[in-house]
């Protein structure tokens, strides 16, 4: 996700970010170094260099931060950030009960009715075009429980 | 850990697990992120 555009409110203390699709804030007080009163912000750009997927500012006292798009993602809940992020995670767990399980890999193929590319693909932790469904699948056949803890969010 | 060339993202880098979360990581990254480490820095 590229940024459009960055801005700052002093007085909400956010950075104010805009994509293709969103506007966003992220707080000061999650930047580092964080912006203040007695250090506000001299400076503000997208990150070229970063493939406008960052932003960096620069204080009064010559320090500088940088912002990764991720990190307000991440801040701001998004479903399809915080998607793949549990996707990853769930990968690296069945790439971790492959290397564990007495199966072979070909006996896991055959339980899952599926090919070995499809199974090379589901344990590719790079790749976020499979559904969580798959991976969810592939954990039963490598005898795993898998527990969906649902509570509602804390301030 | 995001690595770029010329404002292109070449790999995501999970410090944690040490493995790459997006693209592909070459020797030369891998060595680079070794030595980041090794300095403390990551």
């Amino acid at each position: 996700m590229k940024i459009r555009s960055v801005t700052h409110n002093n007085r909400r203390k956010t950075f104010e970010v805009r994509t293709s699709s969103k506007k966003l804030v992220f707080p000061f007080s999650k930047a580092d170094p964080t912006p203040t009163i007695q250090d506000p912000i001299t400076a503000l750009s997208v990150d070229v260099e970063a493939g406008r997927e960052a932003f960096t500012y620069g204080l009064h006292s010559g320090r500088t931060g940088t912002v990764h798009i991720e990190q307000i993602l991440e801040y701001n809940q998004d479903p399809s950030y915080l998607r793949d992020l549990l996707l990853y995670r769930l990968t690296l767990e069945a790439q971790k009960r492959v290397a564990e399980s007495p199966l072979s890999k070909r006996e896991i193929v055959r339980r899952l009715g599926t090919s070995a590319a499809q199974l090379y693909r589901l344990l590719d932790q790079t790749n976020y075009r499979k559904s969580v469904d798959q991976v969810l699948a592939l954990l039963q056949v490598l005898n795993c429980e898998v527990d969906l803890v649902i509570r509602t969010k804390t301030a | 850990m995001h690595v770029y060339r010329d404002g292109k993202l070449i790999v995501k880098w999970d410090v944690e697990n040490q493995k790459p979360m997006k693209g592909a990581v070459t020797s030369r990254i891998l060595a680079l992120i070794s030595e980041l480490e090794a300095e403390g820095l990551l």
